[in-house]
């Protein structure tokens, strides 16, 4: 019946990604004609997009199942720390980062009337991230620009449960190539503005402000996870055995799955030229695999700082 | 006014994920708890056909003693009596008040006080050096090592050292008795001292699909020699019904490399390696999910490996190790 649900669900996703593409491949010609048009006309070169490097921590919450080795959710908290790059105009938002992070979580063991069980589940995750986004004319407006374009993620979560024996250590290798929709908003403070707060007199000076909504849903999904029994014994070749490679050997490729994550943002530029950036990112993902399935969600508060380097 | 509704809307939209996954499977159901650890044995344990188990059966005879709001100790005997039919001590269930198990070396006779060893063989020549528990007998003709648990980790370092001072020696006595395994990488760490080239010394294979027969390739479990110090005379390796899981692999293995002879009893078996997972109500369990074939691919080793030679503690006698003297009589006999 779950499966059922969840496979409408992902049905109504495609849907809504052939409806995108359609949008996307229609209109896409036309901007294209458009650039090529001004740049042969004007005979000026493009102005390049501003160019800023991210800096990035944050509190997340964080939620896994594995259910080759559990039915439970394991939920806990978590630090990340990201380091990236971003290029960002009203035609173009280029960005890649890389994500590091790790904490606790513990298992949502029912109630129990005798002795209560607890277990506790410790991990690191690693993460690179891609996307390229071109804005939509036909759907920006002086209400908000509208971007559209693709995503790439790849994530490793290396989890480590003592209670669960050999198969105590699980890494889920997640890699997806996603459909990613922008949506800014310019908020900006245009004119200088004077608040009063518990009769403290505050004046607000003209300030560039941005509210941005990102949706990525995943079209191509990919998980590298453990096999049928989830530990193995490989093949032991005395001490030359490399460990890492023994521990992968029964693990294996499926393409299945899904992802959606979505960000929304504040960022407020600076008068010399960074600017500050505070984020709400949920990110959910599910990985049937091969055998077992996998599932995760994260909500993350994030503060970025965004130095302007070109 | 739109902003905000727009705000709203994308906080909605961000919190969805009890719509995309699964339900909530935790419960404290004794139905429930039954069936998911029933299942998980029937689909991955490794010894329903060497054993003959017939675990429908078996799920037959032990539903029947649930029932609705039994307390959570009454599960636990259930459950804890079903696993212990597969008769393998790699299978536990763990809850926070009782962990379950089968007691392999309970079918064989006790065969090892290590206090006799200390103060009627080695005495006050013992050393401790990492891991190892070492000292001279038969007047500094043969070296004793006893390695307790193959969950201590081994250094190339203290290995080294201990097989440096025994290098004269006619023979070694490695006592495994009462070791109950551990982290089979030192496995091949210690053999490699044993070896003076690459050796295939058994197969592994591992389950893969729902058939009790479902298994996978085997996979090949060699011995490479270390590039150091290396003991070539004969050994003596002590193991009883205590030597389970990495040191029946231990014994295994000699089996292929003629130097090596096992003294004592049969081990007490543990070949397959035991997977780990939880019951929806938090208990945790494992359970054997490969099994340990020789280089004849013959599949004992989860009923034991047998001694080459037989000899069993004698308690009349707490001043003598019954088993060190026959090894000792054998190096002798060997040397002459």
């Amino acid at each position: 019946m779950k499966t059922i649900n969840t496979n409408r669900l992902l049905f109504r996703t495609v849907l809504f990604f052939v409806f995108v593409c359609f949008l996307d491949f229609h209109v896409f010609p036309q901007r294209q004609e458009e650039l090529k048009h001004d740049s042969i006309t004007k005979h000026e070169k493009p102005v390049k997009p501003p160019k800023y490097s991210l800096s990035s921590s944050g509190f997340a919450s964080f939620t896994y199942r594995d259910f080759a080795t559990s039915p439970l959710f394991y939920r806990g908290p978590s630090m990340r720390f990201s380091y990236g790059n971003l290029r960002i105009d009203e035609r173009i938002d280029q960005m890649w980062f890389i994500d590091f992070g790790g904490g606790a979580a513990f298992a949502k063991i029912p109630k129990s009337s005798y002795l209560q069980s607890y277990t506790t589940a410790f991990f690191l995750r690693g993460e690179l991230y891609f996307h390229l986004l071109y804005d939509i004319k036909r759907l920006s407006n002086s209400f908000c620009n509208v971007k559209f374009g693709g995503s790439g993620a790849y994530f490793a979560n290396v989890r480590y449960n003592e209670s669960l024996g050999n198969n105590g250590i699980g890494v889920d290798n997640i890699f997806n190539l996603m459909f990613a929709m922008k949506a800014s908003k310019d908020i900006s403070r245009k004119t200088e503005k004077t608040r009063n707060w518990l009769f403290i007199e505050k004046v607000l000076k003209p300030k560039k402000r941005t509210l941005c909504f990102q949706v990525n849903t995943g079209i191509l999904n990919f998980n590298y996870r453990p096999g049928y029994a989830y530990s193995y014994s490989g093949e032991l070749n005395g001490n030359d055995t490399n460990p890492i490679g023994w521990f992968f050997q029964d693990y294996k490729w499926a393409m299945n799955g899904w992802r959606l994550s979505t960000k929304l943002n504040f960022t407020s530029y600076l008068s010399n030229g960074n600017a500050r950036q505070f984020a709400y990112v949920w990110d959910a993902v599910g990985a049937p695999g091969r055998h077992s399935g996998f599932e995760m969600a994260t909500h993350r508060l994030q503060i970025t700082i965004l130095f302007n380097t070109k | 006014m739109r902003l905000t509704l727009i705000l709203l809307l994308a906080m909605l939209f961000s919190s969805c994920e009890r719509l995309l996954f699964q339900d909530d499977m935790s419960s404290i159901d004794p139905f429930e708890n039954f069936d998911y650890l029933w299942n998980e044995v029937d689909q991955k344990y490794s010894y329903f056909e060497l054993k003959n188990i017939n675990w429908d059966s078996i799920r037959v005879e032990y539903f029947s003693k649930l029932y609705s709001e039994m307390p959570e100790d009454s599960l636990f005997k259930v459950l804890a009596s079903m696993l212990v039919e597969l008769r393998d001590d790699h299978t536990n269930l763990v809850s926070p008040f009782n962990i379950s198990m089968y007691n392999v070396e309970f079918l064989g006779p006790q065969n090892f006080n290590f206090r006799i060893i200390k103060e009627h063989y080695l005495g006050s020549n013992i050393q401790y050096t990492g891991s190892l528990v070492h000292g001279f007998l038969h007047n500094n003709n043969i070296g004793y090592i006893r390695y307790a648990s193959f969950t201590n980790g081994l250094s190339d370092r203290d290995l080294t050292y201990v097989l440096d001072i025994y290098k004269n020696t006619n023979g070694l006595i490695l006592d495994l008795r009462s070791n109950g395994g551990g982290s089979i990488f030192n496995v091949p760490q210690l053999l490699a001292r044993f070896v003076d080239s690459k050796q295939l010394v058994g197969y592994f294979r591992t389950r893969n699909g729902i058939s009790h027969s479902d298994f996978c390739d085997k996979e090949s479990f060699y011995v490479t020699p270390f590039s150091g110090m290396r003991y070539q005379k004969p050994v003596m390796i002590l193991i009883d019904r205590g030597s389970y899981s990495a040191t029946t692999f231990f014994a295994l293995a000699t089996k292929a490399i003629p130097n090596l002879i096992l003294v004592g009893d049969t081990t007490g078996g543990g070949g397959g390696l035991p997977n780990g997972g939880q019951l929806p109500n938090g208990w945790t369990y494992r359970f054997s999910i490969g099994q340990l074939l020789d280089i004849h691919e013959n599949n004992y080793a989860e009923e034991g490996v047998p001694p080459e030679i037989a000899v069993n503690f004698d308690w009349n006698n707490m001043a003598v190790d019954e088993i060190i003297e026959r090894a000792v009589v054998e190096i002798n006999s060997m040397t002459k």
